[in-house]
Formats: structure tokens, sequence, C-alpha cells
């Protein structure tokens, strides 16, 4: 069963005479347990997605299901208690400056009332979960990025809630750092089974440790699913600018150009997936036709708990040829686009069932 | 100097218990309304716009009150809090209300400097508004609150000044009493060095205070700057405490003086000679179980309304002519018990040095108060100087001026302000309490003095339900006393005479 369940949540917002839609009947249901990750362009509606599930923003329509409870319509003690079923991490961590790091994880246990001995003991078992026990007495002015993120996480676990809202929780981070947060998110889904709603624009953090993701554009969810087939078998345009735009493989041929000397080559884009990433499925291919290969581009980047290799590759020879390289390329588990660069259009998709 | 510091004492104790005390209250109060102006606003966590409207509408008018009618005004509302609308503690009460606004608006824009990012966390928490404003908005606000109250505490300190319209007393108080009116350049610097050392003294702990509360040292820096900060917070604190303490010492002071015995004898009076003359006829009064205090006043107009208002229960500062044209101006019924003493008006030069001398054109200064004026009029003619229309008819103004052989030019202005521009006049004529204050000597440096059988003998006045009360008549009586007749030769050697 879902833990998060949103119907049809639609949010309108004044735009100069008129309102415009930060969210148009969005649908998306979260499985128990996993990392949904919620991918979009700066101003695709990902903050206002979060703040409607939190009930910062109440939606204008449709419904939130926390636990099968709708806190889209909940109001004053309902609201309240439906909340510390949430914890909520955010991009500028919003920590309280005049608390020390121990106090500002005890906060949200003070607001539920609970007893001082338990509130000591929860957040001394809390520090040494995120690693920051020796810093207990220390201000959050007098910590790092990384280190405040994970006080702010610490803090959005404190009253055991069964999801967890992250709003772009690593984009203040540095790369490094930010592996590391990714990293206790994930540990935190694994050893605690705390459900995780991750909001962001960086691919990478999708890659590293979503389950699924759903691909926001313009206040509509326009593809949703697991993330090695949305990633992989992209179904709408903005998923495929998210991908070409990381990846800037399209952008790289267009830079190339056609090679005047062959007139029967093509570029090909190939993806290969899960072990066979590493293997040396294109030199097999190579060996075993009349077709020249030139390796143009090449990348492995860690999606999931999968490799996802890609290359870009000048194929010569003749058509038969060309054909029986895609043909067996396929055969082995890749995944083949033929990248036409002479074509205004950026990224071209095909051979995909 | 041993004189100086008793003199300071008593008003620096004065101005610190006004001071904190109208700090501590309007503290309070005022940061209550700071968080309703921001948590009311349409879409806070207490939204009620309505209330907020009003709530902001009340601010703006009590900012724009400027602070010495709203002494005035609230007059009432004093005495019904504190029992009178005169002294120390009255002066506080509208300290308290002017300055509630001015707290409300500070706290409202440290209020709204709090990241709304932090409130938004803490509403997720499932917090109620309440919690919000506990847990969240003020504690993030403390640095600002301290500055906010440091600044409040400074201005307050400047407000007090402005008690003595009260009787409040305070530093301010006795700067223009004894700095300005009489000339006591000793008193005045004085006066402000203590005031300077208030001001720094706050301001330092203030800061101390609200650096040690930001909590946004950064790492690097972190150790050597915290050590020394602890050396500079416990001093803040012992400085803090010693203010405090002052304070509440002062407080207790006052509440024990009124809470010993029966209530003293409430008694207004004009600094000079009036407070000397009682302040010399305390012991023996005391030893008939009679306890004065003794409050002075900067005007001649408070004294009779405080009478009348049952905040005083007698005065000592004016002559039968002024009470009556009061009586008549305010309908007010205050009554002479006693007949005290003459303060024989004088005429003192200023740049010509005798009567004689006096040509056309030439300017004399006159006192601009109805009586005063007439009082001045009638000695210049008794000088030989002018001649009025009606006589020796104490209801006379300049317009009544019928002979000016010398074509004197008469300008009016307000009593007090006579001995500093005597210097600007030809000659002045100056009541003997502002000459006796500037140090001149009525018997040595008036060119013609008042005859000694003038109506305008001082008196001891109170209400006429009051007259025969046993303590005003004992008073009466210590004023006519023998011992009180040679007290005031000895003292003002002729320049004051007994009138009984
Ligand atoms: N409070 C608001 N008032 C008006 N428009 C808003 C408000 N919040 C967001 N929007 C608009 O809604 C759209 C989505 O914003 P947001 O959810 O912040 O995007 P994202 O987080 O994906 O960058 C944007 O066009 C933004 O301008
Ligand atoms: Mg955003």
């Amino acid at each position: 069963m879902s833990v998060v369940q949103l119907e049809d949540v639609t949010k309108r917002y004044r735009n100069g005479d008129g309102w415009s839609n930060a969210l148009s009947a969005v649908n998306l249901s979260v499985e128990r347990g996993s990392i949904q990750g919620i991918i979009g362009f700066s101003g695709a509606g990902k903050s206002t997605l979060l703040r409607c599930v939190s009930r910062l923003e109440k939606p204008d329509e449709g419904r939130v299901l926390i636990d099968g409870a709708d806190l889209a319509s909940a109001t004053g003690r309902d609201l309240r208690s439906a909340r510390r079923k949430l914890g909520v991490v955010f991009q500028q961590f919003h920590l309280m400056r005049s608390r020390t790091v121990a106090d500002n994880i005890a906060l949200p246990l003070e607001i539920a009332g609970e007893r001082p001995m338990h509130i000591h003991s929860r957040v001394q078992d809390l520090l040494g979960y995120v690693g920051l026990q020796d810093k207990q007495h220390v201000y959050p002015a007098q910590l790092s990025g990384g280190q405040r993120q994970r006080v702010a996480i610490a803090r959005a676990l404190a009253t055991k809630p069964a999801v967890l809202l992250t709003d772009e929780p690593t984009s203040a981070l540095d790369p490094e750092t930010t592996a590391s947060v990714l990293d206790l998110l994930k540990r935190v889904r694994d050893e605690l089974g705390v459900t995780i709603l991750l909001i962001t624009h960086e691919l990478n953090a999708v890659r590293a440790i979503c389950d699924y993701v759903a691909v926001l554009d313009s206040g509509c969810i326009v593809e949703q699913g697991p993330v090695e087939q949305v990633f992989t078998r992209p179904m709408s345009r903005a998923t495929e600018r998210l991908l070409g735009k990381d990846l800037h493989l399209s952008q790289l041929a267009t830079h190339l150009g056609k090679p005047s000397d062959h007139p029967d080559s093509v570029f090909l884009e190939i993806h290969f997936f899960g072990a066979d990433a590493t293997d040396h499925i294109l030199f097999d291919v190579a060996r075993s036709t009349d077709a020249t290969f030139s390796i143009l581009h090449a990348q492995i980047v860690n999606l999931n708990r999968l490799g996802h290799g890609s290359m870009l590759v000048e194929v010569s020879g003749t058509v038969s040829a060309l054909a029986t390289v895609q043909d067996r390329l396929r055969a082995r588990g890749a995944n083949v686009v033929i990248v036409e660069p002479w074509q205004n259009a950026p990224f071209t998709v095909s051979g995909h069932a | 100097m041993p004189e100086l510091l008793h003199l300071l004492i008593g008003p620096t104790l004065e101005t610190l218990e006004m001071v904190i005390t109208s700090a501590a209250v309007s503290g309070l109060f005022g940061t209550v309304l700071g968080v309703l102006l921001v948590v009311t606003e349409r879409g806070r966590v207490l939204s009620a716009p309505w209330t907020y409207r009003v709530l902001n509408t009340l601010t703006n008018i009590g900012r724009s009150i400027p602070f010495i009618i709203l002494l005035v005004a609230i007059i009432p509302f004093t005495r019904w809090i504190v029992g009178s609308a005169i002294g120390t503690r009255a002066a506080i009460v509208p300290l308290i209300v002017g300055a509630i606004p001015y707290v409300g608006r500070l706290v409202e824009a440290t209020l709204r400097e709090v990241d709304n990012g932090v409130i938004e966390a803490v509403l997720t928490m499932g917090a109620t508004p309440w919690q919000v404003i506990r847990k969240a908005y003020l504690p993030e606000a403390v640095p600002g609150i301290i500055r906010a109250m440091t600044v409040v505490s400074i201005t307050l300190v400047s407000y007090s000044a402005m008690a003595g319209a009260v009787g409040g007393g305070g530093l301010g108080d006795l700067a223009i009493r004894y700095g300005y009116q009489g000339f006591r350049t000793d008193v005045m610097v004085g006066t402000v060095a203590v005031l300077v050392l208030m001001i720094q003294g706050m301001q330092w702990s203030g800061d101390v205070f609200a650096r040690y509360y930001q909590r946004d040292t950064a790492p690097a820096l972190s150790r050597g700057r915290r050590s020394l900060s602890r050396a500079s917070r416990a001093t803040a604190a012992f400085v803090s405490a010693g203010v405090v303490l002052g304070g509440l010492a002062a407080g207790v002071v006052t509440l024990h003086r009124s809470a010993a015995g029966p209530r003293p004898l409430r008694v207004g009076v004009c600094p000079i000679p009036h407070a000397e003359i009682l302040e010399h006829l305390r012991p023996m009064l005391r030893r008939q179980g009679i306890e004065l205090e003794i409050l002075p006043f900067n005007d001649y107009i408070q004294p009779n309304l405080a009478l009348s208002s049952g905040d005083l229960d007698a005065n000592f500062f004016q002559h039968v002519p002024f009470m009556e044209r009061f009586n008549h101006d305010h309908g007010t019924h205050v009554v002479s018990v006693a007949r005290v003493h003459i303060e024989p008006l004088g005429l003192y030069p200023g740049r010509t040095r005798t009567t004689a001398r006096l040509r056309d054109g030439d300017v004399v200064a006159i006192a601009n108060d109805p009586v005063n004026s007439g009082r001045g009029l009638l000695l210049l003619q008794a000088a030989g100087l002018i001649q009025l229309r009606t006589g020796n008819s104490i209801n006379t103004t300049v317009r009544d001026i019928v002979g000016n052989p010398r074509h004197l030019k008469i300008r009016e202005l307000e009593a007090a302000q006579l001995p500093r521009s005597v210097e600007d006049a030809n000659a002045a004529v100056i009541n003997t309490n502002y000459a006796l204050a500037a140090h001149l000597d009525p018997l040595k440096d008036a060119l013609f003095v008042e005859h000694s059988d003038s109506p305008y003998a001082n008196v001891l006045a109170t209400l006429p339900s009051r007259a025969s009360e046993p303590r005003i008549l004992a008073l009466a009586r210590a004023l006519q006393s023998e011992d009180d007749r040679k007290f005031i030769l000895r003292k003002y050697k002729g320049a004051v005479i007994p009138a009984f």
C-alpha cells in the first residue's frame, strides 16, 4: 500500500492579472519503504508539490493522503498530529541558530510534549546515527553545510516519522558532501524503513539513491516509473532534455558535424546497463562485422545499484553492416540511438519498443 | 564635593528607578504587542487581519503623541494605577505608556527578521501557534530584542528628564533646577557625567549580551574570542546586576517610605527658598510625629492642580494675588493658611548700572505671567520710572502705562528666564527666588527693591476642607515659629523677609 498518495492535486498562484497553475492535477503514489525521486527543471513546481504534501500550502483541489488520512482538508489538532508523521528537510537547512545541535534535534520532541528523559536519550541516539556526537553542544553557525544538513535530517527523524520529505537537500552542498548526505538518506531508508520523497534538479542524486522517479514539468507529472526505465527509455521531451543536458552527447555530435569523407557513417549513442557496462561488447561486435568504429566519447555513471555506460561512436560501413551492428548491440542488451547531428532537434530517440 | 555627591545620589536612584521599572514593564507589554503585530498579520500563524489593523493603528497613535503631552493627558489613569499623579512613581506610568508602542515596533521589526524558513520548519513539526511564538520567534529574536531594549532604556533616560514636570525628580530634573535655573555649573557637569556613565554602561552591557546570544561566532575565531567575551560577559552581568539592584533598592526605599506609619504630609514647593525652609523645619515636625514629603516643582501651575486633585496636602510657593487669580482662571478653591515670607521683587542692572542712567528707548525686562507682570509694573512705578492709570491696583498690564517720561521699552519674558536675559536688557525686574538661584544678592545688587509691606507674601495654601486639619495647622505653626523667623533672617540675610 502506498504511504503517500496524491490525487489530482492542483495549486494556483496569482500571476499578474490572472492565475497560473503551479501544479495541475498531480497524481502520485509513493510505495512504503521506497525512495521516490521527483525531478524537474527550476520552476517546474517541485517545491510547491512538497509544500502541498507538508501542508505549508493548502492545495486548491485534490487530496493528499498520508497513511490514508487526507492532509489537504485537515485543520487544527488533526493537522498537527498528521504532520508528526512527516519529517521535512530543506535545502537551506532552516536550523534554529539560538539552539545547539542537540537542542535543535530535541525541538520536535519538545513540541510533541515528550518527557525530558526520553528526549535526552532519543537525541543521543540520533546524534550517534548521523555521526555528530562530538558537535552536540555547538551552534549551527559553527558547522559546515554538510554537518548542518545532517543535523536537519536527525531533527526530521526525531519523532520517528513514516515519511521524510526532502527539498533539494544537497543543492547547497559541494559534490563530496552531497555524496555523504545521499548516503545517509539511503541508510535511513535501508535501516529505519522510512519512506523518502527526494526532490531535486540533479540527475545524479536520483541515480544514486532513488528507486522510482517522477518527472515534473510545468506543474504536470509527465513521466514516472522505476529509475532505470525512465532514464534509459525516456518517453517525454522533459526527460530527454534533463538527460541530454546531463550527457551532452547530442551537443557533442552536433559540434563534430557529419564527416564528409565517410558518406555512409552514422553517429550512434549507445547505453549499457548492469555488469555489461564494463564488458567488451563493443569490441566483440566490431570484430564480427566489416564496419569501422571510432569512439568519440565514453563515460560510465553509477545508476542506482547498476552501472550505466554511455558512448558516442561513429560507425562507417555499408548499409547492411550498419544494420547488423545495431542488431547485435541490441541483442547484447544495449540501448542504441542514432544521433543525427545535422538536424535541429538536439536529441532523437529511436529503436525501442 | 561631598555636597555635590549628596545632591547627586537621590536623583540618580530616582532616575534608575524610573528607567528600570519602566523599561521592564514596557519591555513586557511591548514584546507582547510586537509579537501580536507579527503573528496576526494575514497569512501568519495567528492570521487575524482585523486585530492586526486595530493594533497597528493604536500603535501609530501611541507613537505620534509627544511625551510631554502624554504625561499630562493620562493623569487620571496614572492616579488610578499608583494612587497619585505626582512623584517618581507617577512619572513611571507615562514612561511605560509612552514606551510600549515604541518597544512594540522595535520588537516587531526584529521578529520580521527571523527566517521564515525556520518558522515553517517548526510548523511542519506540528507546532501550535503558541509553540511557534515561544519556541521559534522569541528565542531566535533574543539578540534583536536585547538591542531594542537597550535603545529603549537609553531613550527612557532622556524622557525621564521630563519627569520634573510632575515632581518625579531624577537627574534631568536636577540638571534643570540646579544647573540651568540655578547656575550651579558643578551640578550640571556632575549630572551629565553620571548620565554619560549610565548610558555607556547600558549600551555596553546591551552589546555584550546581544553578542553573546547572537550565537554566530565563526569556528576558527571562537576560541580566542570566547574567552575574551566570557570576561566581558561577567563584567556586564556584574554591572547589570548592580544597576538592577540599585533600582530595586530605590524602589524598596520608596515603598518603605510610603508603607511606614501614616502617609507623610505632601507639600509642593519651589526649590528656593520654600524647600529649604521646609527642610529646616523637618526635624521639628518629626518630633511632633509629622513626616514631611517635600516635592519640588519647576512650574507654577502643577502645584495648585495637584493640590486640587488631592495629590498634594498643601503647597507653599505662591502669594495671595497669584492664588486668587489662579482660582479665578482655573475654577479652583485654594485658600491661604499662613503668611510666611516676602521675597521682595527687585530691579536689577543689566547694561545700565544705575536707575538714573536709564534713558530714552532703553529696554526693561519684566515677567510675562499676569501676576508678576503687574507686580513688576508696580515696582517700576514705585521707582518713579513710569506711571499707571490703575494706581496701586494689582490688576495692571502694560496697557495701563500712562506716563513713561524716558520712553522705556517694557519687554515681558518668562520669569525663570529673566536672570539669563538681564545682560541683554538695560535692566530687569526679577523675582527673588530666581535672583538668589542666579547668585544675585537682592540687598547688594538690586537697584530698587519692593517695599516690605507688599501684599505679595508667600503663603502656605491648601483646600478649604483641609484647612483645619491638625497636621496642616501644625505645619502652619512651625512656619510662623520664632525658630523659622531666625532661620530665614540668618540664611537669606534680608533677601527673604519673614511676613509674620
Ligand atoms: N508563493 C508563490 N506565489 C506565486 N507564485 C509562486 C509561489 N511559489 C511558487 N510560485 C510559482 O510556481 C511555480 C513553481 O515554483 P516552485 O515550486 O518553487 O518550483 P521549483 O521548486 O520546481 O523550482 C513557479 O513558476 C513559481 O514562480
Ligand atoms: Mg524549489
